[in-house]
């Protein structure tokens, strides 16, 4: 019997791990080769480059179904940890901390995916691929490939695969690029961010015990600010198609100023409590609140250091992804469906 | 055509462009498609040569009524288009195929191997849980770590360590078993 080498493979970017087994694939020399590993044990399936129509990937909402659990369950720990004792403050710290890396982590990764493969005879799901950053470098390294055997897919095949599928029934956002209100968007998101960090030195300033009247009001101004910005930025960034990661700081931006004015609220109320001859003079009801230290609420400091790393946290995550977002050119046609535009013309996913 | 992988109803034209996600536009699911030129191109058949042959003509060694078409690259068999499975650019006959595949000796019809050193490994560090188990477990570890020292594993790359781990940790915990057992003793 014949005798053969072993295949040599290549591996695609991207890998599936679930509980005693993995998913990846491979490039081979004619096929793809999609390998699920159970325990002790590999099954393989080829894709031959001459079979394969199609590669569809589609976005799912599992990886911000993953974030929300995180961000949950982390404020479920934190809130115990700070209306208690110091102890429990930082024993309480730890599973949330480990909660909100594990959302740091699965945010940064980027949106979560399926990819399929479509032959003449079957759709299957590449596994591997559930990531959209993963899944846009492993489709080009395959296209190369399929090309290498196929041959590139000409313009007028393109138009007689858009002819033969038929327009659009139904309105329906694409994705709209390159239109105005995408750098307003952006500019937002930069001022967003700036007053983020100068907020972080108000609470900076509060936890080193510096509190005074006009500080406070000051600081009471930029959250009003701050609340308005975050508003016209969410108003302006719906549906533009920006950088997901900006559009996810963008609404950490508004939880946060949701909990500062909550906080604010229940701060007035307190003050007013405390000194009820000043809830009529607006001036002393502000001198009260700047007045409030650890010895009135026990948990103060706590709460500031939390609000303070918020802000921190998203200012310069903010200002960081913001930064990347400018390096990504944008496509100048602002129609409502984009026309077919050339082969060579090929962006990596947002 | 292209159905989308959510509700599997037919995808618009613009689901073509590479530009960006574009709604499905029935269930509004994003999604991008890579089209290849194999989506147009239809099947191509193959046209059975169903004549009667002459005597001087070779036939098929399955279906001597049928003109041979080629010959196996394995047996040499003449073989006709019916019975001819092209592979890796070589043609072979309906025996060669299935005794290739039995005897896992074409390469591009294996569909799954045991991985021997996974198995060793997984031997060797589980029972660590339990501790008591180790004492079975740990020679088992080492018999098929050694055994199927050389046995292929996967078909795609793969380093050695695991056999190496496997056996090194079994050792590790046979010893620790006959310290154990001389600490009883004594």
């Amino acid at each position: 019997m014949m005798d053969q080498p072993p295949l040599q493979y290549r591996r695609v970017p991207g890998i599936r791990r679930i509980s005693f087994g993995y998913e990846t694939l491979h490039l081979g020399p004619d096929h793809l080769l999609s390998v699920r590993g159970r325990g002790w044990a590999e099954g393989y399936k080829r894709f031959y480059y001459r079979d394969i129509q199609a590669i569809i990937t589609r976005k799912t909402s599992i990886g911000m179904a993953q974030n929300i659990a995180c961000g949950l369950l982390a404020a479920l720990f934190m809130i115990p940890g700070i209306f208690g004792d110091d102890v429990e403050f930082w024993v309480w710290l730890i599973p949330a901390g480990i909660f909100l890396l594990l959302l740091f982590i699965n945010w940064w990764r980027g949106p979560t995916c399926i990819c399929h493969i479509q032959t003449a005879v079957q759709t299957d799901k590449l596994p591997s691929l559930h990531r959209l950053k993963t899944a846009a470098k492993a489709i080009e390294v395959i296209r190369s490939y399929i090309v290498t055997t196929q041959g590139p897919l000409t313009q007028e095949q393109l138009d007689s695969l858009v002819r033969e599928a038929g327009p659009r029934k139904t309105k329906g956002a694409t994705g709209q690029f390159g239109d105005k209100s995408v750098s307003r968007g952006n500019m937002l998101h930069l001022f967003l961010f700036i007053l983020l960090l100068i907020d972080a030195m108000f609470w900076f300033l509060g936890l080193m015990k510096i509190n005074q009247a006009g500080l406070t009001m000051v600081g009471m101004f930029v959250g009003l600010a701050l609340a308005a910005l975050t508003a016209a930025t969410l108003v302006t960034q719906y549906r533009t198609g920006l950088v997901s990661r900006l559009n996810a700081l963008t609404w950490g931006a508004a939880g946060y100023v949701g909990f500062n004015l909550v906080y604010g609220y229940l701060l007035f109320i307190y003050a007013s409590i405390k000194n009820p001859a000043a809830s009529g003079n607006q001036w002393k009801l502000l001198k009260t609140v700047s007045e409030i230290t650890a010895k009135d609420i026990s948990y103060l400091p706590r709460v500031r250091l939390l609000f303070l790393l918020a802000a921190l946290t998203l200012a310069v995550l903010g200002l960081i992804v913001w930064w990347l977002s400018r390096r990504i050119k944008t496509a100048s046609t602002p129609t409502k469906v984009p026309p077919v535009p050339p082969i060579n013309q090929l962006r990596p996913y947002n | 055509m292209i159905n989308c992988t959510k509700c599997r109803q037919p995808l618009s034209g613009d689901v073509f462009s590479p530009v960006d996600l574009v709604e499905c536009q029935t269930c509004g699911a994003r999604l991008r498609v890579d089209a290849f030129p194999a989506m147009l191109t239809s099947r191509t058949t193959i046209k059975l040569d169903d004549s009667f042959v002459f005597d001087d003509e070779a036939t098929c060694f399955f279906h001597p009524r049928k003109k041979a078409a080629v010959s196996c690259s394995s047996c040499g068999r003449f073989i006709c288009r019916l019975c001819d499975v092209e592979l890796d650019g070589q043609h072979l006959c309906p025996t060669c195929l299935d005794t290739g595949k039995r005897n896992h000796l074409i390469n591009n019809l294996v569909n799954k191997r045991t991985l021997f050193d996974s198995l060793a490994l997984y031997l060797a560090l589980l029972p660590i849980i339990f501790v008591w188990p180790t004492i079975i477990t740990a020679p088992m570890a080492i018999y098929v770590g050694i055994r199927y020292w050389k046995a292929p594993t996967s078909i795609v790359p793969r380093r050695k360590w695991r056999n190496w781990v496997a056996v090194g940790v079994a050792s590790l915990q046979i010893i620790v078993w006959v310290m154990v057992l001389f600490k009883a003793i004594d």
